[in-house]
């Protein structure tokens, strides 16, 4: 079967800027059905005004062992906007590899300098709050599918034991948008 | 073998599929690598109004995997998924509820092969004070000028049996099925793990 070209989080379609918790750390898996060159990997930023900040991003691949999620591969970028924008950011891998089909798993995190006028392009799955209040058993059965880590240091951990990572928070699950493209 | 497979990302899923009591639905889903089919999970939200003195609504979800044949959907397997919600307050009031359902009672073991399977969800409610929705994705505000008798124009994805039932037909004929309007396109979102 031929490569694929690229992976999207998500169409898309009615998503949000905003950011979360620093040292948390969003995990979203996802199937790949063929192929996939890991060359680059894209997200979508907005920043407002023009005191001087900067926004720093950290994206981990990782695969599924038992119940821990190892770190495949990585990439990172910054941007330092002082004017109104929403613009894509190419965040740099740390080497390219070809993903094989199967299942993976994104993780971002992030810091901020400056002030705190940017923010990432995510979906929310709020499990509490504005969506619904009333959830009541909050992951699906089987595979982890999705979660909230949290990293001690901003260097992204090369592991992560799913049974630490919460996925009973608001705050914590959140889908940031990437593009893994080759 | 694939961990789990969704048909689209849970991310995704923001608009609800009402689901009648007793009514049974079909979706297609592609499946791209031999899973293990243990579990499937939908999420719906169940809104309860209990009298006073009925404190517990209960819900089975029953989920059929056909397969499409001509125009025909014949069962290969089948699951349950059950719970009760109690009215802990002991008063009348609507409740609502969300959660994962996940049906993991199987009637076999199976590995589910690479191909499109069409997934039957039936729910059925013990009392007639409850409705379902289940969250997916719609046409939404476009769906919403679409004409009732507006057909699905292709092969087979998804359409409801209009009777009530109680079970999972052994066999049905697609062209029984409602397919017209914006509602028959209406999709759960569905996740299936090993």
């Amino acid at each position: 079967m031929a490569n694929i070209n690229f992976h999207e989080s998500y169409p898309k379609n009615a998503v949000s800027f905003t950011t979360w918790g620093v040292g948390s750390l969003p995990v979203n898996g996802f199937y790949l059905g063929t192929t996939l060159p890991f060359v680059s990997v894209a997200m979508l930023w907005s920043a407002s005004g023009t005191t001087a900040k900067t926004l720093s991003v950290s994206f981990g691949l990782f695969s599924m062992n038992g119940g821990t999620l190892s770190l495949a591969n990585s990439a990172s970028g910054s941007v330092a906007p002082t004017a109104n924008a929403i613009s894509w950011m190419t965040l740099v891998t740390s080497a390219t590899m070809n993903l094989s089909a199967g299942n993976w798993y994104t993780a971002m995190m992030y810091s901020t300098a400056g002030n705190s006028r940017i923010s990432i392009l995510v979906r929310d799955r709020a499990l509490a709050g504005t969506i619904s209040p009333n959830w009541v058993t909050v992951r699906p059965g089987g595979q982890y599918i999705y979660g909230g880590g949290s990293a001690s240091t901003a260097v992204m951990p090369g592991s992560l034991a799913t049974s630490n990572t919460a996925q009973n928070s608001a705050v914590l699950i959140r889908h940031p948008y990437v593009i893994i493209s080759g | 073998m694939a961990a789990f497979l969704y048909n689209f990302s849970p991310y995704n899923a923001v608009t609800n599929k009402a689901m009648s009591n007793s009514q049974l639905s079909f979706f297609a889903f592609n499946v791209y690598e031999s899973i293990s089919l243990k579990h499937l999970n939908v999420q719906p939200r169940l809104n309860y109004n209990p009298h006073s003195t009925l404190n517990t609504q209960s819900l089975s979800i029953l989920a059929g995997m056909y397969v499409l044949t001509a125009s025909s959907l014949s069962l290969i397997n089948s699951g349950i998924h059950s719970t009760v919600i109690s009215n802990t307050s002991g008063t009348a009031g609507s409740i609502t509820v969300d959660y994962w359902a996940d049906v993991s009672s199987w009637y076999v073991t199976q590995n589910l092969t690479p191909g499109t399977w069409y997934i039957g969800l039936l729910p059925i409610f013990s009392t007639s004070n409850a409705s379902i929705t289940i969250v997916g994705m719609s046409l939404g505000g476009i769906g919403g000028t679409m004409a009732a008798g507006n057909a699905f124009p292709l092969e087979f994805m998804s359409g409801s049996q209009a009777a009530t039932t109680l079970d999972l037909p052994s066999l049905i004929a697609t062209n029984t099925l409602v397919v017209t309007g914006a509602g028959a396109t209406n999709t759960p979102c569905i996740i299936i793990s090993a």
